[in-house]
């Protein structure tokens, strides 16, 4: 399938090199743009890291270098990592009767390829709960496919939801604990793959907490993919990590056999006794036709609108949800 | 620095700039090769096109180019022995007492040669000459790869890099004095090959190459020149395009680099020099190689007193013009040799 896609380069869907040309275009427009335009604290923390890794891999002719960074785990507050050091759970003194599952969200490459897998906040860590981090190995590759948003898993070995649900029973069990309330925690792009995992582990889940963002990934199904699809002859544009959201898509439909609740986990989400309380922000243009598309489904999903935004920043309300937010709903659960 | 290459600016002064220009190079040599698919090419493309999607394709699956390790650091033991320790040299097994020494600066051309290349890829025809042969090749896996390979401008490796630290590890394998030492070189070496004569002077050595890049200075490249005329073009002529490839487009970044990391004009523009020396170097360029004959005229109009010009009458094909290599180890090399 021949798409034009940024700046009308026709990228073949089904061409891994032009995928892979694709996403570094992707990067280059990224960096390019971030650097004229760097707005606030936080967006120049982001250049920041995106030269250093960029420098490294130039300089080193891949991204092998980050395997230091990326491998290691905070030892002092988190324990029991999986193999693949993907997974891990929290180290604290207190009997809690709650789990928070969190998919840890790290965004770009910057972030990605600098941080630990048991990278969490303090406010999280914080709640009166325990805390399971699970992050998608960093070092996962082609770079157009990967990180799936877990569609694919979270590493190499634990390669489905399914396997990934599969580990964080073991790390339960082996625990041995036996939680009241467990709550799946997920924002932004993984939005949509909260759901699923909530529906995947939906024999221990009894809540999902989650910020909004990509809740689909279903090519035929995605608000952004439709839309692009209606009016890309029309010079159609948008941010590059939803140029990556349209490549993936077509990704998951066409290379996999991904199962429906995976892939669209809001149109199954009612089947199950799941609590679901979706936080988006009132300023999020840029995520609006999933919210919208949220919301025209028949979902049994509690909507709360979260009047926050940073100078810069629409999307990211993930700063005041944390310290704000999740402390009290742990703890009113 | 800002210049201009496929219709945007790009900042020179910025290794990240530079990282992703060096992969626009890569993207448009693919959409090249596949707008071409079609076309009818000669079979030293067909190999270069293979290769080149293979190494490109395993870089994208695996997110470095250390798959290529292997490989690259591997060499023909039958043939070869004493490999450098950072696998840039080695020597021809043999048992007889040669009196010429060929140096051979091996030149891989793009990512598909200098990553899906043992040490010892060699033509036979080189190999089975009556010397002893060393075989000098650049690291492939130095980086930025918008700075390496250096043409040797940077030495071969981490180790040796500089032209002097390069020749005093060659001249570690030179234990006896021959009656004649050739340095052969081709292409993006031409240039670099007479810097390295001049550090090795003292061991009765002369220069065979083929035509190629013979300087690497920002003041006197020709396609550096060439191109800065078009960059600076005045405001009416603005709407003129520059096709350039992205060989010629990687020769000018790294012009700016060397001039930046201040390389001697000795290293960088060596034909200069070369009336300070007595090395005789005979050049050999294609006859229809259009690409690089602003570096032949560039040496000729030196004056050069020990440089003879040969014009070759061959080309691979119609759209492969600049490499007489085939035709150089097959019907000159055995002749110049026996001739010294």
């Amino acid at each position: 399938m021949l798409l034009p896609l940024i700046d009308g380069i026709e990228v073949d869907l089904n061409d891994d090199l032009d995928l892979y040309f694709f996403h570094e275009y992707v990067q280059w427009k990224n960096y390019s743009f971030n650097r004229v335009d760097k707005k606030g604290i936080r967006e120049k923390i982001n250049l920041s890291a995106f030269q250093k890794v960029y420098m490294q891999r130039a300089n080193t002719g891949g991204w092998n270098f980050a395997e230091e960074d990326v491998y290691k785990f905070d030892e002092v507050r988190f324990e029991l990592p999986n193999e693949c050091k993907t997974i891990c759970i929290s180290k604290k003194d207190n009997d809690y009767e709650t789990l928070i599952i969190q998919l840890a969200s790290l965004s770009g490459h910057g972030s990605r390829l600098t941080q630990p897998f048991s990278s969490t906040s303090e406010s999280i860590y914080n709640t009166n709960a325990d805390i399971i981090v699970v992050n998608e190995d960093p070092l996962r590759f082609p770079e157009f496919l990967y990180p799936s948003c877990y569609i694919l898993g979270c590493s190499e070995r634990l390669h489905s939801m399914k396997l990934m649900a599969d580990d964080v029973r073991r790390i339960i069990t082996e625990k041995g604990k036996q939680y009241k309330k467990i709550v799946v925690y997920s924002d932004s792009k993984h939005a949509g793959s909260g759901l699923s995992f909530a529906i995947e582990l939906s024999d221990i889940v009894t809540h999902c907490f989650t910020v909004h963002g990509t809740n689909t990934h279903d090519f035929n199904e995605s608000p952004i993919v439709k839309d692009y699809l209606e009016n890309y002859k029309t010079g159609w544009h948008t941010s590059p990590a939803q140029w990556m959201h349209i490549v993936k898509c077509y990704q998951y439909k066409n290379r996999f056999e991904i199962p429906d609740h995976i892939l669209n986990p809001l149109k199954h989400i009612k089947n199950y006794n799941i609590k679901v309380d979706y936080y988006h922000g009132k300023y999020d243009d840029e995520y609006r036709p999933f919210l919208k598309y949220a919301q025209e489904l028949d979902t049994g999903i509690s909507y709360h609108e979260v009047d926050y935004r940073t100078k810069y920043e629409t999307h990211n309300i993930r700063n005041h949800i944390d310290r704000k937010i999740l402390p009290g709903y742990i703890n009113e659960i | 620095m800002k210049f201009e290459f496929y219709n945007q600016l790009w900042d020179f002064d910025d290794d990240v700039e530079l990282y992703f220009l060096h992969e626009k190079i890569l993207q448009y040599t693919y959409s090249t090769i596949k707008n071409d698919s079609n076309k009818k090419i000669d079979r030293f493309s067909r190999i270069y096109k293979t290769d080149f999607i293979n190494v490109l394709e395993q870089r994208a699956e695996t997110g470095t180019i250390e798959f290529a390790r292997p490989l690259v650091q591997s060499y023909n033991d039958e043939l070869f022995e004493n490999v450098s320790d950072d696998y840039t040299m080695c020597w021809k097994r043999t048992n007889i007492e040669h009196d010429t020494l060929i140096i051979h600066l091996t030149s891989f051309a793009g990512h598909e040669g200098r990553l899906s290349s043992p040490l010892t890829n060699v033509s036979e025809k080189i190999i089975n000459l009556d010397t002893d042969l060393l075989i000098v090749n650049e690291d492939p896996f130095r980086m930025p790869e918008i700075l390496y390979p250096s043409n040797m401008v940077l030495g071969v490796s981490n180790k040796c890099d500089s032209i002097k630290s390069t020749c005093n590890q060659i001249r570690k394998y030179i234990n006896k004095e021959y009656k004649h030492v050739i340095l052969y070189a081709d292409s993006k070496h031409a240039g670099s090959v007479v810097s390295i004569a001049s550090e090795l002077q003292d061991l009765n050595i002369r220069v065979l190459t083929t035509g190629g890049q013979s300087t690497y200075n920002w003041e006197t490249s020709p396609w550096v020149k060439g191109y800065l005329k078009w960059f600076n073009r005045p405001e009416y002529l603005k709407h003129q395009y520059m096709p350039i490839t992205g060989v010629v487009l990687m020769h000018i970044v790294k012009c700016y680099k060397f001039k930046q990391m201040n390389i001697d004009k000795r290293i960088t523009d060596p034909y200069k020099f070369l009336n300070d020396y007595d090395i005789p170097v005979d050049f050999l360029y294609g006859k229809y190689d259009i690409d690089y004959v602003g570096f032949k005229n560039y040496v000729e109009r030196l004056k050069i007193n020990n440089l003879t010009m040969h014009e070759i009458d061959y080309k691979i094909s119609s759209s492969q013009t600049h490499n007489i290599r085939p035709y150089v180890d097959r019907f000159v090399l055995k002749d110049y040799i026996e001739n010294l």
